[in-house]
């Protein structure tokens, strides 16, 4: 037991003027008498002709005394002694830049290692818990012996594609059990972040951070696109961003790769903490182009990117608008897409590939991708709630595909419509009253939402408006020609609702079954970097394939250089020998009331 | 800490949540009512079938329903004896003069009443004990009354000390309030020489005779002994209720306290250790048992009672066994 305010023990001495006022003979209470000679002669047996007289045995006396030490050991906060059990919370990094070998045989298992040492020096009754740091921490084991946490310490991998240490600290927070034994402590093996974990509170033990990684000589491929020729819609041009995060300049050898097969190879200097574009031709026939990196750097996860190229044939489209001059305009200066315009009035199917539909929905959706555009009321695709009016956007995804390099923020709507969020969509913009922008799959085909018209709102006059149908365009007609996916970032893929048969390939070779019958493909766990391939096999025995990249693109991880912390937010030991187990000190108050209480009732007995 | 256990006890008690805690109704009744709260309807209606138990018959007066030592003309037949000249020839058994051819008189037992001295110490002793000494002897005082009342005896009341009335007699149930607005203008107070008291109460009602029922707590320093002599000199038939409080039987034992004596004044520093108390005890005891002794060498009628017993059980009960009532 632990005293918190041990000075309140000094409080005891009280007890003394108590005990006093018991031994001490006062001036004698006057009475009334009916028989004063009844009582005559009994002078002699007055205890208090001494000063002090014998302690009485007093059953009051005892009670008060009883309260007294109650009520003192109450103001002295005892508490149970935090040494039940050493709780040990080991926060392991599993971000991708754990994998950097600047020790061996690389961080990741360097760190594996160091714990597996710390776990030789442990005793019986301690416990521990292992927490995964990635984007989203996961607890491995909780408050587990030696050999449950050696056991989940071997299933581990480094595949995240960062890691948030501050939701990973303040998960270990939670998993501290008060009382804490001595020696309890949150251990971090990291190579630490970028920004600093900030806003986290004090933790109950101390926090140690063990470093792991010694340097940053690492060079990687941060940035892989493929864009159409803007004068001839047939070429394609590539574009590779190599980014040295060393500090000291390095010539790298890159190659260049269409469908697996080189195509050229190149030097390039990347100045030191700097980095060097390279543009390429993509061939005509080429249907993915690969950038690599030679030499040999600390991490290889991002030494080589690849990304596919989009089918190069021309696409038609359909607009259906009452007003289609802004909207043909911006369609028309997209390479390759063949525009039809239709008035409302007007409208037939012709199972073209894109559908741009202006503030009219027919009764009957057609085939291809859509691109909705103020949607009425009462449409079956999407509820209209109502119109807000001179509403800015008041948050957007800007990395989506929809919204790529448009900077909504200083947009103000004069008229937009509320929607509401159906199923199969999610918002990628709002305004304060609601979602403003969707876009989802819906029965295997893509489709975005326009919450808005363009041409009321006056968006049609700011360059705004053709980056935003460039994008959507890009979007709805992507098929084939996905952006290469950061790694750890979860993909939607529209399946065939009628597919018998969805087969994810992963980089290594493997496969994966996913459910089919939703119309959609939800792949949330692409943890590997190359090339996937979904296959489907479509009720009629007719087969697809779509294949798409994963990349380690990203300063966060890639950047392997060790990181120093100015503030680290854990608790200092100080803290942790505050930290007490359960106070005790309402026990001890109820105690001292229910002595007072017996106290009271012995008086009342007493009269 | 026990001052203030006491302060909330106090306000428990006041609060209606003492242990000796009454119904909040039932203590406002016995406010309003003071020392008259335990005289209710069905205590007077059961003294209806009780009566004084004078030891010598009646001379107080005709008329009433107690036996006379004077014969008269009615209906209850005592004895025959022998016509004497200047009898009254309507007295004379003719029937037994028929069966005997001897000339006999019929001696009939008048119905007197029977005075009734209600003799109630007013010192300032009697105003001690919880509950009160005093209320309970005017709570006895009226019971007696009550009862003398209901058999058209004579009734008067005599305050011994303190202040208060010595009123009366009166007759008949319809003057019991004027016997219980008597009692409620006593008030307990000052020192008591009983043999002083009682010697003017015996020059004024000596000659009705009677029952002269004293109720007081009995302890008196000067002693008692005479004055109840002078009683039964003057031809009274006295009657002693001792009223103690259970304070003065069961002292609290403990703590050193500065004795002041009610009437004297005197004051004793006592310390009430368990010997002291038991000693205290044991006089007690000795004196309340020569006070009995006294009473029963004398024919005198005696009965002690505490003021906590129930008033009902000692006027139908107590009273009874002692032979002041029956």
């Amino acid at each position: 037991v632990t005293l918190l305010q041990p000075w309140g023990l000094a409080l005891l001495l009280l007890a003394l003027p108590l005990v006093a006022i018991y031994l001490l003979r006062g001036n004698p209470r006057r009475e009334l008498t009916t028989a004063a000679f009844l009582w005559r002669g009994l002078e002699q047996q007055l205890t208090a002709r001494r000063r002090w007289r014998r302690p009485p045995r007093s059953l009051a006396l005892l009670l008060q005394l009883l309260a007294l030490a109650a009520a003192v050991c109450a103001l002295a906060q005892p508490a149970l002694d935090a040494r039940s059990s050493r709780q040990t919370v080991y926060l392991l990094d599993a971000s991708a830049s754990m994998l950097a070998t600047d020790v061996k045989p690389n961080r990741f298992e360097f760190a594996r290692a160091a714990i597996k040492t710390e776990l030789e020096s442990w005793q019986a009754g301690d416990r521990a818990t292992l927490i995964l740091i990635g984007a989203q921490p996961r607890v491995l084991v909780a408050n587990a012996e030696p050999a449950a946490l050696t056991r989940a310490l071997a299933a581990a991998r480094a595949v995240e594609p960062s890691a948030n240490l501050r939701d990973a600290l303040a998960i270990a927070g939670r998993h501290l059990q008060l009382p804490l034994g001595q020696g309890s402590e949150v251990v971090v093996f990291s190579d630490g972040t970028l920004s600093e974990p900030a806003g986290l509170e004090r933790l109950a033990a101390p926090v140690r951070f063990v470093a792991v990684g010694t340097r940053g000589a690492n060079q990687g491929v941060s940035s892989l696109q493929v864009r159409r020729g803007g004068g001839d819609a047939a070429r394609f041009a590539g574009f590779a961003s190599l980014t040295n995060y060393d500090t000291t300049n390095v010539r790298l050898p890159v190659r260049l790769l269409a469908d697996g097969l080189p195509l050229e190879t190149r030097l390039v200097d990347v100045p030191a903490r700097g980095r060097a574009e390279l543009p390429f031709e993509v061939p005509p026939t080429a249907r993915s182009v690969a950038v690599a990196l030679g030499g040999s750097d600390d991490l290889s996860l991002d030494d080589r990117a690849e990304i596919s190229v989009p089918e190069n044939r021309r696409r038609s489209a359909l607009l259906v608008s009452r007003t289609p001059q802004a909207w043909q305009q911006a369609l028309s200066v997209i390479p390759g897409l063949d525009v039809v315009v239709q008035s409302p009035d007007a409208y037939h199917d012709l199972g073209s590939e894109l559908v741009v539909l202006d503030g009219f929905l027919p009764p009957r959706l057609p085939g291809g991708q859509l691109l909705v555009v103020n949607p009425p009321s009462g449409n079956g695709l999407v509820r209209v709630l109502g119109d807000v009016r001179d509403a800015p956007v008041s948050s957007y995804d800007a990395q989506d595909p929809l919204l790529r390099a448009l900077d909504l923020g200083a947009i103000r709507l004069v008229k937009a419509s509320r929607l509401s969020i159906p199923p199969w969509a999610s918002s990628v913009a709002e305004t304060a009253a609601g979602p403003l922008v969707l876009r989802g799959a819906l029965d295997g085909r893509r489709v975005a939402v326009l919450g808005f018209d363009p041409l009321v709102s006056g968006l049609e006059k700011l360059v705004t408006f053709p980056l935003l149908v460039s994008n959507a365009v890009e979007y709805l007609s992507g098929s084939g020609a996905d952006p290469a996916v950061p790694l750890g970032q979860p993909l939607l893929l529209p399946v065939a609702p009628d597919a018998a048969e969805v087969v994810l390939e992963l980089p290594d070779g493997s496969r994966r079954s996913l459910s089919t019958g939703s119309g959609v493909a939800w792949l949330d766990d692409l943890d590997q970097v190359g090339r996937y391939n979904l296959r489907q096999r479509l009720a009629g025995g007719a087969q697809s394939q779509r294949t798409f990249f994963v990349d380690l693109f990203g300063e966060s991880e890639a950047d392997t250089a060790p990181h120093a912390y100015a503030a680290w937010p854990g608790a200092s030991s100080e803290l942790a020998a505050q930290q007490p187990g359960p106070p005790l000190w309402p026990l001890f108050v109820a105690a001292a009331l229910l002595l007072l209480s017996l106290e009271w009732l012995h008086a009342l007995r007493r009269g | 800490l026990s001052r203030l256990s006491r302060g909330l006890a106090g306000l428990a008690r006041r609060a209606g949540l003492g242990r000796a805690g009454v119904a909040r109704a039932e203590r406002e009744r016995r406010r309003r009512l003071g020392w008259r709260w335990a005289l209710d309807d069905s205590l007077l209606q059961r003294l209806e079938r009780v009566g004084l138990a004078p030891r010598r018959a009646a001379h107080g007066g005709l008329g009433g329903e107690h036996r006379s030592r004077a014969r008269a003309a009615s209906t209850d037949f005592v004895d025959y004896r022998p016509y004497q000249a200047g009898d009254d020839f309507r007295q004379i058994d003719w029937n037994a003069y028929g069966r005997l051819d001897q000339l006999y008189v019929r001696l009939s037992e008048a119905r007197e009443q029977l005075p009734l001295h209600l003799l109630v110490d007013c010192s300032a002793s009697m105003g001690a004990g919880l509950p009160d000494k005093h209320d309970y002897a005017r709570q006895i005082a009226a019971v007696l009354g009550y009862v003398g009342l209901a058999r058209f005896d004579r009734v008067s009341l005599t305050s011994l000390g303190g202040a208060g009335p010595s009123a009366g007699p009166w007759r008949g149930k319809q003057r019991f309030a004027t016997l219980l607005a008597a009692l409620d203008d006593q008030r307990p107070g000052g020192s008591l020489s009983l043999d002083d008291a009682l010697s003017g109460f015996i020059a004024a009602a000596a000659s009705y005779g009677g029952q002269a029922i004293l109720i007081s707590d009995m302890l008196f320093q000067d002693g008692y002994q005479a004055a109840l002599d002078s009683l039964l000199a003057a031809g009274l038939q006295p009657g002693i209720i001792q009223v103690l409080s259970p304070q003065e039987l069961s002292p609290v034992v403990g703590g050193d306290v500065r004795l002041e004596d009610l009437e004297s004044g005197e004051t004793l520093d006592v310390g009430r250790s368990p010997q002291a108390v038991a000693t205290y005890l044991a006089r007690l005891t000795d004196w309340c048992g020569d006070v009995e002794r006294f009473c029963l060498a004398r024919g005198i009628r005696y009965q002690r009672i505490t003021t906590d017993q129930p008033l009902q059980d000692v006027a139908l009960v107590s009273l009874r066994r002692s032979g002041i009532v029956q």
